[in-house]
């Protein structure tokens, strides 16, 4: 399609009503075509907009009691780091043997020995926790680095390829990415994801299913754009197969069946 | 006599929740989460599913609020988007890819909406005007408007349902669009005037 998109196929297109050629057509042109590219995602907005015709209906509200609860066990680390900090240390100073309390040290000394056993129970029970604590903050960080060294990576255009390890220990989950420069110095940018929850652009889903969707991003010097690849048939883009588990995803990529020059991709992916 | 109370703008609301105010995310979702949850169970046509995709979206808003700019598009639309998308792929699993890209997390180039829907007592007007626009259409042009945008199928495919010609189809969906591109346009005029 060479010519501007019309409002109206805009609105189809937004709407997911048109069929193959019609839709990859549109696809091809908006893809260079910046002004098309508004129009088209400002229809999608508007398209959008006709989910409100539906019946009222209210969510139960255990839904969101539910939604803040996992928000809230996904700051335990944040949290954890917080009152680590805020703590008192706990320690073998002599700093509390002053004269003003002498006496009274003396007095419940014996006291305090009761309840030295439980306390050095409680104290390794924390150390242990504490130990969790580090551990799950390393992986995250761990995660979060390689995030962003594939996000940085992806996006030089000098980048061949990237390749990540999945994180030791953890159960490996797959995925397909594609990076792929055109001649405007723009980068295609094609990963399986699931329509379940994402964390990157190159994703698997986290709900431990096969994914059944592919996303090709364009990137080109003035705009970003997202774009839909029709990851079944090999015609385009590439095959969707990602599947996640153990709090990380694994996206590799491998070149689409319509592309030329394509670049493999694999990179981590922080999902639940 | 007192001006109404302004709803707190979703750019204000977003940015209290990328500094980790879960009370922030927590008002989104008493904004959002009724039209939110209608859309999806009218797709998806079970409560359980509903709840859950609804509870994942407003989670990746949670992970994801610093990738919103509000200069480019509604908040609003933005969850009804991707709220939409993952609710007919999760319907039509295998049967068909992707609907229609995710619109990359919240970077898309839209812009503004015109229509607010920030405030609940325009929002219910809103909605309640457009389900008496999509009612005034005839009743061919909205089962095919319906069939495309809650059940995600392609022209081709309503062909197939309704037993109808696929030109046919074609005339009805681009008919109804028209129409309803129409309406928004009016709809838009009108907020403007409010403003």
């Amino acid at each position: 399609m060479n010519r501007h998109v019309q409002p109206e196929d805009s609105d189809l297109y937004a709407l997911g009503a048109l069929d193959g050629e019609e839709k990859q057509a549109l696809e091809a042109h908006v893809r260079l075509c910046a002004e098309c590219a508004r129009e088209v995602e400002a229809a999608r907005q508007r398209v959008a907009l006709l989910g409100l015709a539906a019946p009222a209906a209210a969510p139960a509200a255990r839904v969101k009691e539910e939604l803040l609860r996992r928000v809230r066990a996904e700051r335990i680390p944040e949290m954890g780091r917080a009152v680590r900090d805020a703590e008192p240390r706990r320690g073998f100073g002599f700093g509390w043997l002053t004269p003003a309390f002498g006496v009274a040290t003396v007095v419940f000394a014996a006291l305090a020995g009761m309840f030295w056993m439980r306390d050095a129970r409680d104290l390794r029970r924390i150390h242990a926790l504490e130990g969790q604590l580090a551990e799950v903050q390393t992986r995250s960080q761990e995660i979060a680095r390689a995030s962003q060294t594939t996000d940085k990576l992806l996006e030089m255009p000098t980048t061949k390829r990237v390749a990540l390890m999945p994180m030791p220990g953890m159960e490996r989950a797959r995925g397909r990415a594609l990076q792929r420069e055109d001649g405007d110095g723009g980068v295609h940018r094609m990963a399986a994801c699931s329509a379940e929850g994402q964390e990157l652009s190159a994703v698997a889903g986290s709900d431990g299913r096969q994914a059944d969707a592919s996303v090709c991003f364009w990137r080109g010097v003035d705009r970003a754009h997202g774009d839909a690849c029709d990851a079944g048939d090999g015609s385009e883009g590439v095959r969707g197969d990602g599947r996640a588990g153990g709090g990380h995803a694994v996206a590799d990529g491998t070149e689409g069946a319509g592309g030329g020059g394509g670049v493999k991709v694999q990179g981590v992916a922080n999902s639940q | 006599m007192t001006a109404p109370l302004q709803p707190v703008p979703d750019s204000a609301l977003v940015e209290r929740i990328m500094a980790g105010d879960e009370g922030a995310l927590s008002a989104l979702y008493d904004r959002y989460s009724g039209m939110l949850y209608a859309m999806l169970l009218r797709i998806l046509k079970d409560t359980g599913a509903a709840e859950e995709v609804l509870q994942d979206l407003f989670l990746q808003l949670w992970r994801g609020a610093a990738r919103f700019d509000a200069s480019r598009g509604s908040l609003a639309g933005w969850l009804l988007v991707i709220g939409r998308n993952r609710a007919l792929s999760r319907l039509r699993g295998k049967q068909r890819r992707e609907i229609l890209p995710d619109p990359e997390e919240f970077s898309f180039e839209a812009v503004p909406s015109s229509e607010n829907l920030e405030d609940e007592a325009a929002r219910m007007q809103l909605m309640h005007r457009l389900r008496g626009a999509m009612a005034a259409l005839p009743a061919e042009q909205r089962e095919a408007v319906e069939l495309a945008y809650f059940e995600g199928m392609t022209q081709t495919e309503i062909a197939a349902r309704t037993g109808s010609p696929l030109g046919t189809v074609k005339s009805r969906v681009r008919a109804a669009m028209q129409t309803l591109k129409q309406w928004f346009d009016d709809e838009s005029t009108r907020s403007t005037r409010r403003l």
